[in-house]
């Protein structure tokens, strides 16, 4: 009985170890496909209202629709040197991004805002259109990751039992 | 009054560099209520204008014309300023930089010289290369309107006269008109400002940060014509106030307000009533019956006094 009990208690926790660890990966994704909605909706809303990128991020980023950005909140503490602390918050994200999605981000902050109308659309789209490109390249890489690892979680387990049997 | 002042001068001080920044706020509050701009260029120095003189200013020093070691304002921190003033957003001013200014939250006004951007040979859409920035301070004077009030008013204070408010640049028209629309506000007036520039209102994220009144629907960053018109289909409003009209298509849109009968107070720059005349839209706008009365404001009366009244139709009376 203490065997089976023990057995349970090992799978258990690898399979958990497991899906923590492929949902830390998948994590990632949500964020870039976030990424990819924000830059657009950014573009909507220069080309709408015309607001300060100061009152656009602020909208959209305190929003629950981006809750996955939430980490760039604190740097719209002040409304002056927004940006500079932005690129700093984008930077201390080593868990959450990638260096490419990191570099992406810090270029569409630094020329935000820099010209007009036409010039803002042309920028946010072809952030946009990288995000979507490192997207397709690491969509799949990364949920085949993921399901390893919840695999991974659960072998292990029964591997662990089996051993200790 | 005192402390919006000193708002407005705290938003002047928040774009400068910070050395600039803290010699100014380190002034006495009697020169800083008497500074009305602040005028910057690249690589010279930083200029002050006091009353109607201009002074330079040394580091952590008091205004002075002949300053040893004025401050200078780099280019970078020209460029660094204008970013500020922009709100790091320069779509959202392109329009006013196409026009040379742009109104910041606070309702200080910064004109720009540079180098104009041209579309099609003609239209201007934009500037670079900015080489100078005028910060004119705005100023919030209730009262201002106290000797014009009662003019445009009829007896028994029912209906309003249409009138004109003109002097040279800098003779406090827009106070005027800014004051005007909150007293008549008080009066119980549907007031309708068409505040194109941002000026009279200064309204920040769809705030007006100064007292415009409480009856008074605004309109901001619509060019006149077509607010007036807006106003008027829309806002159903018992005056109209616009501030700096010229344009042949602001003064149809003055007309087709009287012939709505909805009077228009509006303002604009003329040294005199007779170079008024001189000018042929005006003339056409005078002679339509849209303007009972022109307050004239010049150096004879000073700052924000009206110098004459004049009844159109009745000059020669």
């Amino acid at each position: 009985m203490i065997k089976i009990v023990g057995t349970l208690l090992i799978v258990a926790s690898t399979t958990t170890l497991g899906i923590m660890y492929s949902t830390a990966i998948k994590k990632r994704i949500d964020i870039l496909e976030t990424i990819y909605r924000f830059f657009g909706e950014v573009a909507e809303e220069i080309r709408h209202s015309r607001d300060t990128t100061y009152v656009i991020l602020s909208r959209l980023i305190k929003s629950e629709r981006y809750k996955e950005l939430s980490f760039l909140k604190e740097g719209l503490t002040n409304r002056r040197g927004y940006i500079e602390e932005l690129i700093k918050i984008v930077n201390k994200q080593n868990n959450l991004l990638a260096e490419i999605d990191k570099k992406i981000l810090t270029d569409f902050f630094l020329k935000l805002g820099k010209t007009d109308v036409e010039g803002q659309m042309v920028h946010s789209l072809s952030c946009q259109q990288r995000i979507m490109q490192v997207l397709k390249t690491d969509k799949e890489n990364t949920m085949k990751k993921a399901k390893m690892m919840n695999s991974l979680g659960v072998l292990s387990g029964i591997f662990i039992s089996i051993f200790m049997i | 009054m005192q402390r919006r002042k000193n708002l407005k001068f705290a938003g002047v001080l928040s774009v400068l560099p910070e050395r600039v920044a803290k010699t100014l706020e380190a002034l006495d509050g009697k020169i800083i209520e008497n500074i009305h701009e602040v005028r910057l260029r690249a690589n010279k120095p930083l200029t002050l204008t006091i009353v109607n003189g201009n002074y330079f200013i040394a580091e952590g020093g008091l205004p002075a014309f002949n300053c040893e070691k004025p401050i200078i304002i780099s280019d970078e921190e020209l460029n660094e300023i204008f970013s500020k003033i922009c709100e790091y957003s320069f779509y959202t001013y392109q329009d006013d930089i196409a026009n040379g200014f742009v109104t910041m939250q606070n309702g200080n006004r910064v004109g720009i010289a540079g180098t104009a951007v041209l579309e099609n040979g003609s239209r201007i859409v934009s500037f670079k290369n900015i080489n100078s920035l005028n910060i004119r301070i705005s100023r919030e004077v209730k009262g201002a309107a106290n000797e014009i009030i009662n003019e445009i008013l009829t007896e028994d204070s029912k209906e309003i006269l249409g009138a004109l408010v003109i002097s040279p640049p800098k003779f406090g028209k827009t106070t005027i008109l800014r004051d005007l629309a909150r007293q008549l506000s008080i009066k119980g007036k549907r007031v309708a400002l068409i505040d194109e520039r941002n000026e009279l209102a200064a309204v920040c994220e769809g705030m007006p940060q100064n007292d415009v009144g409480k009856l008074t629907d605004i309109l901001t960053g619509i060019p006149k014509d077509k607010g007036i018109l807006y106003a008027l289909r829309n806002l159903s409003p018992e005056v109209i106030i616009c501030d700096e009209i010229g344009g042949s298509a602001e003064i149809d849109g003055v007309i087709y307000a009287l012939n709505a009968g909805v009077p228009v107070i509006a303002s604009a720059h003329s040294g005199s009533y007779e170079e008024l005349l001189k000018r042929p839209g005006f003339l056409y706008l005078l002679n339509s019956g849209a303007i009972k009365k022109v307050f004239v404001i010049n150096s004879k009366s000073g700052i924000g006094k009206i110098s004459e009244v004049i009844e159109v139709g009745k000059e020669n009376d």
